[in-house]
């Protein structure tokens, strides 16, 4: 076991990264005065890997929203016991979810830890799948498919992602579709599982009060319990080249609502996870400059009735795809857009401010801080950023050492209108 | 533990130390009785607190304090309408410079409520607009739809049917008379709870100044907050609303009578727990796994009312087979066809629940609001010692006092 101490300078307090022997990494973060420990376990597998080639060298085109299926399916196990009766018994509350680019399964529970990660590691380890409840999970997750068909904010967030990718599998819905999963069988799930579920592609993250050696000392003893093979690298994801246009600029949909929701989508020059993932801290303040609570924009276009307060912007990124979205609820989606495209200009003709620069810099910081706070969400962005490659610490001094030259140079570069999609969602 | 100080008639200030979070919440509401009268102009009070967030300016103020959020609420418990507006900030040891911010996000809060005593003009139309757009904005999420609809009928005839944001026809009607009115309302005659949940330093300085922001306030005779016991309709009733949908909504509400209060909280929130409150509970093993109706199926239970609902989505064509099936759920928990080791079961997740609470800023002031509501400000670690005590039988003579009084169905046009 390679052992790392992180020290966060910012937080003023350190964790632990472990190289396990068996290529699990592990990452261990004290939370002093918190009553409950959360662990979450993640596979580099999601939605967007259902192209590969396998270990033997073959290709594969797997269903759509196939990892979203082996999720649900893993909290079956052989001898017929139920995972979450398991978690039951010490309390734990444990739960699971997939994205674009992993699966997660989790636990948050007081006391139990040794008994919870062995649950946890076991279950994830031990695939059981049959015709029978892979049939009986089929109707399950088509009924999870037609509830997000009848979501308004879920539907305005895929077709404006499929509006801007042609190629790229983030164009897809997670969970899949109906007809997708009616294809999907106990071997398929065993080829993906055999293909990702390596303990080399997950990592492990545990944040609580707790005394991390003996946590570090716990996960090493679980798993040799658990009688893991190291394994091999796992499968490499096929993508296609994904052009640089948008596949269209504007894409709509009818359903029962009272006020249109709407997204504009830039579809951003994208490169690897590494870069992609800190490239998202300069947007994100660049688009908090121009977009912001604080903006001169969100003043205007508030104040005139044009947005409610739900008015807000994100970043969406991970392997070969970069977007930068901007949602909304208004009666005029098309006069936003203009709006919207109308400000860019000004601002690359002005100049970004430099005052309002440090502002949201300040703001991204604080943010960051604010989301160590949350067990839940810290264990995730420490997921997240080991995924990419990277520390807290490295993290907090990026964000630090953005210079407004590279916020500027991100306004000339990028939101580029022709690059550029609205997608919304209004009633009859 | 909350220590509750009485800064004037009718105004308190709960302080809770927590030193673990890396930042202080502050949230003031204003609390008034719940009528069709009112309703609509109270909510709209919102729209006045947040008149400065429009302003960039006065964003920029906030940005400046690490990025301290202010934010407005409008909800009900039970009879009564709480209008509320809260700020959220950075703790001074995780500034740059070891800064001293509570001082002044507080008095930057207290500026939004404040705001109108100092302006002359509301800009009605804009504020009205407002309000309704987020009355709308409810109706676009089908599964919450269907749920607030479902308590609509439940809770038919009684204030507790109304929506506390006010409906769009009440909100159109208002004029700017009667907003100045509730603004006022609020300000002078709505009993306020200030709760307060940072490190000790901060929770002083917030009382000190919220206690001479509400100093200089002309206080009229504050109506003290009221619980009642409301007469529900007994009798079954059924709802079919159509809409463009994918899937049906199913509700189904459950009433127990209760006195202003919940006597049997634990014992009730354990019954709740075992029928359909985690991933072991009857609804979700049956519903959801054997039968394999829905992906979603759980209940909620809400003690100011004594309703318990059940939300779940499935095909049209299974509507009937659902809602047998998680009546019959309920009706084996009348029966007692639980075992003992459910009721432990239940009780430590309950219990696990409650300590995962307490690990979050957001909930523990969801926690104490609600507490404080009630007029029994406890701890979540006392209320887990209330849990330890619940048993079988108990949880029976709960199950018992309720009884169906209302299916809601939100289905697809074809």
């Amino acid at each position: 076991m390679e052992k790392r101490i992180i020290k966060v300078e910012r937080l003023n307090e350190n964790y632990f990264e472990v190289q396990h022997r068996t290529g699990l990494k592990i990452i261990v973060f004290k939370t002093l005065g918190y009553s409950t420990s959360y662990a979450i376990l993640g596979v580099n597998y999601g939605s967007t890997n259902n192209r590969f080639i396998d270990k033997t060298g073959r290709f594969l085109d797997t269903p759509l929203g196939i990892a979203h299926f082996l999720e649900h399916k893993m909290f079956e196990n052989e001898d017929k016991t139920d995972t979450f009766e398991l978690f039951a018994k010490t309390g734990a509350s444990a739960n699971a979810f997939t994205d674009f680019e992993k699966t997660a399964y989790l636990f948050s529970g007081a006391g139990y830890l040794e008994e919870n990660l062995k649950i946890l590691l076991n279950f994830v380890m031990h695939p059981y799948f049959t015709e029978e409840t892979v049939k009986k999970e089929q109707g399950i997750i088509a009924q999870e498919i037609k509830m997000y068909e009848d979501s308004p904010s879920w539907q305005v967030f895929f077709n404006a992602a499929s509006a801007m990718y042609q190629k790229h599998p983030i164009a897809n819905d997670i969970a899949g579709t109906v007809d997708s999963i009616a294809t999907i069988t106990p071997e398929l799930l065993y080829t993906c599982y055999n293909n990702f579920y390596s303990l080399n592609n997950m990592i492990l993250t545990i944040v609580g009060d707790f005394d991390e050696e003996q946590v570090i000392n716990l996960v090493d003893k679980l798993l040799s319990d658990c009688k893991v093979e190291t394994k091999t690298a796992s499968a490499k994801t096929y993508y296609e080249i994904e052009p640089a246009a948008v596949k269209t600029h504007r894409i709509s949909k009818i359903l029962p609502v009272s006020i249109t929701l709407a997204e504009i989508g830039f579809k951003e020059n994208a490169y690897t996870l590494q870069e992609n993932f800190l490239r998202q801290f300069v947007y994100k303040i660049v688009l908090d400059m121009i977009f912001g609570r604080a903006s001169k924009f969100y003043e205007e276009v508030y104040k005139e009735g044009l947005v409610t307060d739900s008015f807000d912007t994100d970043v969406i990124w991970g392997a070969g795809y970069l977007a930068l979205l901007i949602s909304m609820e208004t009666a005029e989606p098309d006069k936003l857009y203009d709006m919207i495209i109308e400000e860019i200009k000004r601002q690359r003709e002005h100049g970004l401010n430099k005052e309002d620069f440090e502002l949201c810099k300040k703001s991204l910081l604080s943010h960051l801080i604010k989301t160590t706070e949350d067990l839940d969400d810290f264990a995730l962005l420490l997921l997240d950023i080991t995924r990419a490659g990277y520390d807290l610490d490295f993290v907090f001094k990026f964000v630090e050492n953005i210079s407004f030259k590279d916020a500027e140079q991100l306004i000339y570069e990028g939101f580029k209108q022709e690059r550029s999609v609205l997608s919304f969602v209004q009633a009859k | 533990m909350v220590v509750r100080t009485k800064l004037q008639e009718g105004i308190f200030f709960n302080s809770i130390v927590d030193n673990k979070f890396k930042n202080n919440v502050v949230t003031i509401h204003f609390i008034l009785p719940l009528n069709e009268k009112n309703v609509s102009a109270n909510a709209i009070v919102t729209s006045v607190f947040k008149s400065k967030l429009k302003l960039a300016e006065f964003n920029k103020k906030l940005k400046a304090l690490y990025d301290a959020s202010i934010f407005v609420e409008v909800k009900k418990f039970a009879g009564c309408q709480d209008v509320s507006i809260g700020v959220q900030y950075i703790k001074n040891r995780y500034t740059m410079g070891n800064e001293n911010i509570a001082k002044t996000a507080v008095e930057l809060l207290f500026a939004c409520i404040t705001n109108q005593l100092t302006d002359e003009k509301i800009e009605l139309e804009g504020k009205k607009q407002e309000l309704c757009d987020s009355i709308k904005a409810d109706f676009s999420d089908k599964v919450l739809y269907a749920k607030k609809r479902c308590k609509e009928i439940m809770f038919e005839s009684t204030v507790c049917a109304l929506d506390p944001k006010g409906t769009l026809e009440g909100v159109n009607k208002l004029l700017e008379k009667e907003v100045t009115e509730a603004y006022y309302r609020i300000l002078e005659a709505a009993q306020i709870e200030i709760i307060s949940i940072g490190d000790e330093q901060c929770n002083f300085i917030v009382q000190e100044v919220l206690a001479k922001g509400f100093g200089k306030i002309t206080s009229k005779k504050r109506i003290q907050k009221k619980l009642s016991a409301y007469d529900f309709r007994k009798e079954e009733k059924y709802v079919i609303d159509k809409m463009e949908v994918e899937q049906a909504k199913l509700t189904i509400g459950f009433i127990k009578p209760i006195d202003f209060i919940e006597d049997n909280i634990a014992q009730t929130c354990i019954l709740n727990n075992i029928y359909g409150g985690s991933a072991v509970s009857k609804l979700f093993c049956n519903v959801r796994e054997k039968l394999k109706l829905c992906y979603y199926c759980g209940a909620e239970y809400d003690n100011f009312t004594g309703g318990l609902t059940v939300n779940s989505g499935v095909d049209k064509q299974n509507l009937e087979q659902a809602s047998e099936a998680i009546i019959r759920e309920f009706k084996s928990m009348q029966n007692g066809e639980f075992s003992e080791e459910d009721v432990s079961k239940a009780k430590l997740d309950y219990k696990n629940r409650l300590k995962i609470l307490t690990d979050s800023l957001d909930y523990l002031t969801m926690w104490y609001e609600t507490r404080i509501f009630e007029d029994n400000p406890i701890s979540p670690e006392d209320f887990c010692n209330m849990v330890d005590k619940v048993d079988k039988q108990s949880i029976v003579e709960q199950a018992r006092k309720f009884i169906m009084t209302t299916k809601y169905v939100l289905e697809g046009v074809n």
